[in-house]
């Protein structure tokens, strides 16, 4: 593990993006406490950039750096819970399906291909629309349409693993196939896959940004694809209420990416270089 | 240093009291810590050491393959073919590889190029090192003939091959630069043992065809003794003991050396037990300040602590660094004269 | 050299076969009706190249393979056929210890994990764990045993790590260990000593072995019988000093007269010497 760490260190990319998403994570936290609400309407509408308003201001008075500020928590808490259900399933789902493979590991991995080729945004806006909008069923959907990406990689890195000598020296210490998948071969072939839960944190922060562009999602609720979609009717006249949002998305999109790769670079070792 | 030069007179490869290290993560890793070699034109010398001994160190050195950016000479001096190279730019390590000194490794398939025919590999060699060639195709296929491939081998790709006629296309290609000196580091090891003495005869045929000297390491004594008229012996990043083939074998003097053959034999005392050398192989990474070998020698002195001795000359060129044999040549001529 | 062995056989492979298919593959035979047994505390060199089928047949023994047709035999009971979760049981009489050192042990594991997994599979009365597994440290030369408790696998040797794969098969108490070319990743200066400690083992334990090798050498001098395969078959078996000494089968002759042994070195180094007295003597 150490040696993941101080390969880690190496990729500067992947350092920023871990600072970048450690700092949101203290704002997010932060804005919870400092007890401003960020809904609250003003007379201040549609200001540019100014010093009482340092991004701005919308049609309602609202502040956007407040906005932006109250949005992470929606973008990062989606994402994080998207990531953490689709890379659970994938790893529970690839897991088995690797191990002990035959026709069950040919029905999964033809799922998988299905969910590859399906546009998962139009796909998720569909469900969506017809089930109503709703934090946990954005999640769930983004979940849903995410794991495959998971559970590809669990499966290749556990057909890797389970052929090792160390699998069947506990074999023949006479443990259930069970034991051995659960103790012996996930722990060590879970890694990958948590670089790719990574890299479906910022696809599912994309994804919920998109559906609340679309008007999507709950009106009262502050998130990044919310702003972006009541500022799109300013967008000749107030460029900033677009383009600050757009701008936050476009930053955290890119640290969970560049994150996701610096890990799965630092878990290989060949990979450094 | 008590070393002259071989039957020609001339070296092809100078090593002297080299010493460099690998850094790895903030450590200093000795591979090599006073590594002295020669290997004259036409001559065969090999490299035997375990695992730790800094062997293949010394193989990536002569061509100049060490990482640049985690390795370090540390002191010495490397001269190949006359010219000191001790201090190259990877740039200028250009004019060295292929010719004079070409390499062939342990595991050809990394080597090779999976998506490129065998023919073709071997021509870009001869068209990179050997532009006096004209008619390419013609001398792929005499190297072919060389190494005792088919010449249809040329249309074939890597995975194609079994591991020994790959053994024998990485040959044909080093060839393909007439190379004056071939560096073979542990060239059999990956293969079967019938694979293995094949590829060693060819390797002695080619020596004596094409005159050129060869250096080979290897872990095995019977693979280096099969194909070079000196060895020398490494352990923990030093030559220890080296000298004429015959001699080592006969008279082996240093202690390492004298374990390593007895244990090499796989016979067995009265007890029913093989001969072993106590303790475990070196790691480079904490090494002592004096002689590496001293906390497995059945013969250690509390000198052997201090400092690691210089070499004592043994005569016919063969010479060995180690504090009880040179007790021992000082007391032989002390009675002699009294 | 060896003294010969008689007793029970232990483990008993019955006309084994096995072959493996794959998609656009011709199939690959890795073994073709192979009878093969060992006795009580008796050690059997099954010799052979690379793809001659030789660690197949170690899976096959083992249980971790099912063999196309024929039978294994445990004590004379047929294991193989057996449903899983007696399979299970029974194969824990045989434990392996397997070529690469490195991937035998699981490397979140520390070494007191690693043997307790052993250990609390084959309960003893006697001490605690922590006492039984500084035993079973010490009776592989890990001395002392306290000390590599909390280490992980790769913070130890090769020679270290292949000594805890024995330490882990003695765990279980077996009665035949399945070495498949246990040696060859360690250093020269190392092998002796692991060669001693399982001849040690073979004398006070009563262990068997089955020991797969690719050299001829260490056959000769550490089993009593060796059978060397080729292509799937054994083509030719029996006391190993007799088979290697006096090789029948073509195969084996070229096994033999190919490798490269330091012995062989010795006698050519003797010839020169020869050559050169004479030389000296006429002229």
């Amino acid at each position: 593990m150490s040696n993941f760490t101080s390969r880690f260190k190496s990729l500067p990319a992947g350092v920023a993006a871990a600072v970048y998403v450690g700092a949101l994570v203290v704002i997010a936290i932060g804005a919870q406490f400092s007890g401003v609400d960020p809904t609250i309407i003003s007379n201040d509408a549609l200001l540019p950039p100014s010093t009482s308003h340092f991004l701005g201001s919308d049609e309602l008075g609202r502040d956007v750096l407040v906005g932006i500020i109250f949005g992470i928590q929606i973008s990062l808490s989606v994402g994080f819970c998207a990531a953490i259900a689709a890379t659970s399933l994938g790893i529970f789902i690839g897991g088995i399906a690797g191990y002990y493979g035959g026709a069950l590991d040919l029905i999964v991995m033809r799922v998988t291909e299905v969910f590859q080729v399906v546009p998962s945004f139009i796909l998720a806006a569909v469900i969506v629309a017809l089930s109503g909008p709703g934090l946990t069923r954005i999640i769930a959907v983004i979940a849903l349409l995410a794991w495959p990406q998971a559970a590809r990689v669990m499966r290749g890195e556990v057909m890797r693993v389970k052929q090792l000598e160390f699998v069947e020296a506990v074999r023949c210490l006479g443990y259930k196939e069970g034991y051995i998948l659960l103790r012996e071969v996930i722990p060590n072939a879970v890694s990958p896959t948590m670089a790719i839960g990574t890299l479906i944190v910022g696809q599912a922060i994309l994804l919920e940004a998109a559906l609340s562009f679309f008007g999507l999602s709950n009106p009262d609720l502050v998130s990044w694809g919310r702003m972006l979609n009541s500022g799109q009717r300013f967008l000749f006249n107030a460029w900033w209420l677009s383009f600050f949002p757009g701008t936050a998305i476009l930053i955290t999109v890119l640290a969970f990416n560049l994150l996701g790769d610096s890990i799965s670079r630092a878990l290989n070792p060949k990979g450094v270089k | 240093m008590a070393e002259t030069t071989a039957k020609s007179g001339r070296n092809i490869l100078e090593i002297d009291d080299l010493k460099l290290a690998y850094l790895v993560g903030g450590a200093r890793v000795k591979a090599a810590n006073g590594v002295t070699l020669r290997v004259g034109e036409g001559e065969a010398v090999g490299i035997v050491g375990e695992s730790g001994s800094g062997k293949s160190t010394i193989a990536r050195t002569v061509l100049g393959l060490l990482p640049e950016k985690t390795s370090e000479i540390e002191s010495g001096k490397l001269i190949i073919d006359g010219r000191d190279v001790t201090r190259l730019s990877p740039k200028e390590w250009e004019s060295v590889r292929g010719n004079p000194v070409a390499i062939v490794f342990q595991d050809p398939l990394s080597f090779l190029n999976p998506v490129m025919r065998i023919g073709r590999q071997i021509a870009e060699s001869v068209e990179h090192h050997d532009q006096g060639v004209k008619d390419v195709k013609a001398r792929v296929a005499e190297l072919l003939t060389l190494v005792k491939l088919p010449v249809t081998a040329a249309r074939a790709y890597p995975h194609e091959l079994s591991g020994g006629m790959r053994q024998r296309a990485m040959m044909a290609i080093a060839l393909g630069c007439r190379p004056k000196l071939l560096v073979a580091d542990e060239p059999t090891t990956a293969l079967d043992v019938t694979t293995q003495s094949e590829v060693m005869e060819l390797l002695r045929d080619l020596r004596k065809k094409l005159g050129m000297a060869l250096l080979l390491i290897s872990h095995d004594l019977g693979v280096v003794a099969s194909a070079c008229e000196r060895i020398y012996v490494m352990y923990a990043g030093r030559t220890v003991e080296w000298g004429p083939t015959a001699t080592i074998f006969s008279n082996p003097s240093h202690p390492y050396t004298k374990g390593l053959l007895r244990a090499a034999k796989a016979t067995r005392d009265e007890r029913g037990r093989f001969e072993t050398i106590p303790g475990d192989v070196p790691n480079l990474s904490k090494q002592p300040p004096g002689c590496p070998f001293e906390m497995r020698c059945p013969v250690a002195m509390p000198v052997c602590k201090e400092s690691m001795p210089a070499p004592t000359d043994l005569g016919s060129r063969h010479a060995v660094r180690c504090y009880a044999v040179e007790a021992a040549a000082q007391r032989v001529p002390a009675s002699a004269a009294s | 050299m060896v003294e010969t062995v008689i007793g029970k056989p232990v483990l008993e492979l019955c006309k084994v076969s096995k072959s493996f298919h794959r998609r656009g593959f011709p199939p690959v035979t890795a073994a073709r009706e192979v009878d093969l047994h060992v006795c009580e505390a008796e050690t059997v060199a099954l010799v052979g190249e690379s793809g001659s089928g030789k660690s197949t047949l170690a899976k096959i023994a083992l249980g971790l393979v099912r063999p196309d047709a024929g039978e294994v035999k445990l004590f004379g009971k047929t294991i193989s056929g057996l449903p899983m979760g007696q399979l299970r049981e029974v194969r824990t009489a045989m434990q392996p210890v397997f070529q690469d050192s490195s991937a035998a042990f699981n490397p979140r594991r520390t070494v007191t994990q690693l043997l307790s997994q052993a250990a609390i599979r084959h309960p003893s009365p006697i001490g605690t764990m922590r006492e039984r597994l500084i035993i079973l440290l010490e009776q592989v030369g890990l001395r002392p045993g306290e000390d590599y408790l909390g280490r992980f696998p790769h913070e130890l040797s090769g020679g270290q790590r292949q000594r805890l794969s024995i330490a882990r098969a003695l765990a279980m108490d077996p009665p035949i260990i399945i070495a498949d070319e246990p040696l060859s990743g360690a250093d020269v200066s190392i092998r002796g000593q692991l060669l001693n400690l399982m001849i040690d083992l073979r004398e006070k334990r009563k262990v068997a072995y089955l020991f797969i090798t690719h050299d001829i050498s260490i056959a000769k001098a550490f089993a009593h019988r060796v059978a060397v395969m080729y292509k799937g078959s054994i083509v030719e078996r029996g006391n190993a000093d007799e088979v290697l000494a006096n090789p029948q089968h073509e195969y084996t002759k070229r096994l033999v007269e190919g490798s490269l042994t330091v012995e062989q070195a010795e006698k050519a180094v003797e010839a020169i010497s020869h050559k050169m007295e004479s030389g000296v003597a006429a002229s």
